[in-house]
């Protein structure tokens, strides 16, 4: 199945900024994460549709998937 | 550092400088010590603007020491925007210069005659008050241009633009960065508006001929101070995101939560983000050989700040921060960075918070005065402030009073203070940093993003409230529009009791999404015993044929002489008596 995986801050070096990639059918945010060339650890907060996720959380056809390194600011 | 310097501007004859030592609040810098003094020294019902108002600026403790990020400057005072105690804060050089100075804060005190333009001069020798009208009615800009040619590049300097001499409640107070641009503001609670009710224009302070702090235990500082470096050098946020793409960092990632509020709060996320966005601004400033990478202060270790360059590669304005591209960004409608660079340039020129500004503008867009998106009818809507006109005068007097002005129900302020970047409703815990602080809207006095975002310190899922967070939240309109609480009742705010108040079986999976109203059941004395409410209807005309009147009525109806007015019929020989005794003369009692 198809799902778009965006990718911002340093996570972009090198990568891409926003794809839609093949996971396996009723794969997990993990699958993506490896789907997206990023090693475990490397992103640390992860949305799936807005909502936080965690990579063991199970993902769907279609669904968005945001992508980011440690960031703070305000 | 252990001097007090009062300058009390209504004194008798001018200007009076009071050196006194800490005394009392010696120990404590920063917000602590601003704060501090404002709780014991205003009171706390006096008019923001008038004499007995304070402002107070204080470096941080650890100010002018080798410590790493020392440099915060507070300021504090009674806010004319909230009517509440505020502390604003601020980068820039003059924290550090004046903590070496030895100086743990300037209060400045009294209302002046006339209307003077102070121009203060702190050194090593001392502090001079000087009345200089030539200062008048200069933007921060052009006034930097003026001191630096008095003063030398050396000195730092805090200052208000014409927002500030103009007493509006959003005028921010600048401090001068290390290239001497007056870019970095106390920007929240109108504070620029408490130091022009003041008459000062200017504080120029130079420490020339004094040294770094000196710990008491060099050894046991040296030792913590490198500690800490290495942890903010090695920590991803202080040593990765922030000085890459600086605070803006965050627009991508609190629009993916959906609480970057969009066009006056409408919606959460924005279109037209990535074109504004952290990463997209740092590309952008290296292309036209500005800095991405730039400390607003000496012996800034993070770095978060940058310099913005317009497309002909000239100095605009310092890297606009993550609440500046927000507000004047997507709360706007607004995708164009150099709009927003721009507005940004503006706002620290006249001397206005960003946060207060964008929303704003955001409200007379709403107000239909000009279109959402609209980049150059913002820039000169801002402009019209710096002009003094009656128009600019509005718009630098926040959202609450445009909103009011134009008879707009939306308007996304706590206390009468703009809500900065983060919308409560997508993001609960920031929504119980507004509602209880006693600054209004003010994201630094909680930073719960930290953890309901970054989970930095800690993760609590943001749409996850529990309890009191819960009220704040309410679900979009059908047209997908958010509707503000105008106020939120404080029996709305407790969870309701299972098994009390809510009909039906009271299991914790069936219990109300929303809190339901806690209704009243203590007896309260000054209520009417529910066994003499019958006996009392039957004598009360006035509900004759009505609904019975509730706890609520006879709550509202006040006190028990009124009550008993109303319930005994008016035109009574008993209500004459009684409206005698309750104005109180003896005339109609006789
Ligand atoms: S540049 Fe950023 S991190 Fe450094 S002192 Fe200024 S605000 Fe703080």
């Amino acid at each position: 199945m198809k799902v778009t995986v965006k990718l911002f801050a340093s996570l972009r070096d090198g990568r891409f900024d926003e794809a839609v990639l093949e996971v396996p059918e009723s794969g997990f945010v993990s699958d993506a994460i490896a789907a997206a060339g990023l090693s475990e650890g490397e992103a640390t907060v992860m949305f799936r549709n807005a909502r936080h996720v965690l990579p063991e959380d199970a993902l769907v056809e279609g669904d968005s998937l945001s992508l980011f390194p440690p960031v703070g600011g305000g | 550092m252990d001097t007090i310097i009062r300058i009390d501007v209504g004194a008798a004859k001018g200007p009076k400088v009071t050196k006194e030592a800490a005394g009392k609040y010696a120990g404590i810098g920063g917000r602590a010590l601003t704060s501090t003094v404002v709780a014991a020294e205003v009171p706390p019902l006096c008019h923001a603007l008038g004499p007995e108002n304070k402002l107070v600026i204080a470096p941080g403790l650890l100010s002018g020491t080798a410590a790493g990020n020392s440099g915060r400057l507070s300021i504090g005072c009674k806010s004319p925007l909230t009517g509440g105690i505020k502390e604003s804060n601020a980068g820039g050089q003059a924290a550090q210069v004046l903590a070496r100075l030895g100086i743990a804060g300037i209060i400045l005190e009294g209302a002046p005659a006339g209307t003077p333009c102070y121009l203060v001069t702190i050194d090593k020798d001392g502090v001079k008050v000087a009345d200089d009208q030539s200062l008048k009615g200069l933007g921060n800009y052009a006034l930097i241009d003026v001191l630096k040619k008095r003063f030398g590049e050396k000195v730092a300097v805090i200052s208000i633009g014409q927002a500030g001499e103009m007493r509006l409640p959003a005028a921010s107070i600048a401090c001068t960065d290390m290239e001497m641009h007056p870019t970095r503001h106390a920007g929240r609670g109108g504070v620029g508006a408490v130091m022009g009710s003041k008459g000062v224009k200017a504080i120029a302070i130079n420490d020339e001929g004094c040294k770094t702090r000196e710990p008491k235990n060099p050894e046991a500082f040296k030792a913590a101070n490198k500690v800490w470096i290495e942890g903010l050098k090695k920590h991803p946020v202080t040593g990765g995101g922030l000085p890459s793409f600086g605070t803006n960092v965050l627009s991508n990632i609190i629009n993916e939560a959906g609480g970057f509020p969009t066009n006056n709060f409408k919606t959460g996320q924005f279109a037209g983000v990535s074109k504004i966005s952290g990463e997209t601004c740092a590309a952008l400033e290296t292309k036209r050989g500005g800095l991405a990478t730039h400390g607003c202060h000496r012996g800034c270790v993070i770095q978060c700040s940058g310099i913005y360059n317009d497309a002909e590669g000239n100095y605009l304005t310092k890297q606009p921060e993550y609440e500046t591209v927000w507000a004047h960004g997507a709360n706007c409608g607004i995708d164009d960075m150099d709009a927003i660079a721009m507005l940004d340039r503006l706002d620290d020129d006249i001397g206005l918070d960003t946060i207060e500004m964008g929303a704003t503008v955001a409200v007379a867009m709403e107000a239909g005065l000009l279109k959402f998106g609209d980049a150059k009818g913002a820039i000169e809507l801002i402009k019209e402030i710096g002009k003094g006109t009656p128009l600019g005068r509005l718009v630098g007097s926040g959202a609450g009073a445009m909103g009011r002005a134009y008879g707009i129900e939306r308007i996304p302020v706590v206390k009468n203070q703009a809500m900065p970047a983060y919308d409560p409703r997508a993001i609960m815990g920031i929504g119980v940093t507004y509602a209880t602080t006693p600054m209004g809207a003010d994201h630094t006095a909680g930073y719960a993003i930290a953890t309901n975002i970054l989970k930095v310190g800690g993760y609590v899922d943001p749409p996850q409230g529990r309890g009191p967070d819960r009220a704040v939240a309410q679900p979009p309109d059908r047209d997908g529009s958010h509707r503000f609480h105008r106020h939120v009742p404080l029996h709305r705010l407790r969870r309701p009791r299972p098994g009390r108040h809510l009909p039906g079986p009271h299991r914790p999976d069936q219990r109300h999404a929303w809190p339901v109203p806690h209704r009243r059941r203590r007896h309260r004395p000054w209520q009417v015993h529910p066994q003499d409410r019958a006996r009392l209807q039957q004598g009360c005309r006035l509900h004759q044929g009505r609904r019975p009147p509730s706890d609520v009525d006879e709550a509202r109806s006040g006190s028990a002489a009124q009550r008993d007015l109303h319930h005994r019929g008016r035109g009574t020989r008993q209500s004459v008596q009684l409206v005698g005794f309750l104005i109180g003369g003896r005339r109609a009692r006789s």
